[in-house]
């Protein structure tokens, strides 16, 4: 952990090895199986996705269930500007998932 | 894996822990071949317009070409070229510097996948004013 903070204050950015995160075989299996169900981007760029937003204060993680996605043309050159309607990801689902443990 | 994650970005000081967070979730399927490669949006090198964000590979076909992620300080030069390999393996990048990641095809005939869990942190509550 120092050492990566070290790289981000240093690099601004930094390389996480797979074993920082816990996951067991089942929980790996099961969100690798989740991206079999994802919907089809109507963008170009062969793509398949989903989003969901959550807000995080105090140490609570809460759904965001308004919330859209959409990037500023200032940053994204190619899609910025649009409101996306990507398909939300459940809370239920992302459990399932083991993201939010 | 979240809570690794605010675990990483508090110590950062990219965000602002005092005020309300955004952490999106975004799941990607790059899924492509040679002759219709699945790429990225913007194509080339960029900042994103959130402060962090965790670039975590889920999957990776064995016929998956390309999907190198490149660092850069400066337009016209590459600082380093990231290959996620392992699931879980992971690339944090900032606003500190352009990244970007090249388009997949696949080395035979059938169609590759590349699967990306994006984890991002801003304070910027109200993005309509990106639209």
């Amino acid at each position: 952990m120092i050492e990566l903070i070290k790289q981000i204050k240093e690099k601004g950015y930094c390389k996480i090895n797979s074993n920082f995160y816990k996951f067991t075989d089942k929980e790996l299996y099961n969100l690798q199986d989740s991206y079999l169900k994802l919907p089809k981007d109507t963008f170009h760029g062969e793509r398949y996705r989903a989003y969901t937003k959550y807000i995080y204060k105090n140490g609570d993680l809460m759904v965001d269930n308004n919330g859209f996605y959409a990037q500023s043309k200032q940053y994204n050159y190619d899609l910025g500007g649009f409101h996306e309607n990507l398909n939300q990801l459940k809370v239920k689902y992302l459990k399932v998932n083991y993201l939010i443990i | 894996m979240i809570y690794n994650n605010i675990l990483l970005a508090k110590q950062s000081n990219k965000v602002d822990f005092n005020k309300k967070i955004n952490i999106g979730i975004h799941q990607v399927r790059y899924f492509g071949s040679s002759s219709s490669p699945s790429y990225a949006s913007p194509l080339w090198l960029h900042r994103d317009d959130e402060n962090l964000v965790f670039i975590h590979l889920v999957n990776l076909s064995s016929n998956c070409i390309g999907g190198n992620n490149l660092i850069s300080y400066e337009p016209n030069k590459i600082e380093e070229m990231v290959y996620l390999k392992h699931p879980l393996d992971t690339l944090l990048v900032t606003k500190d510097h352009l990244h970007a990641v090249t388009p997949i095809g696949s080395n035979d005939n059938k169609k590759a996948y590349r699967d990306i869990l994006l984890i991002t942190f801003d304070n910027e509550l109200d993005i309509t004013n990106r639209i």
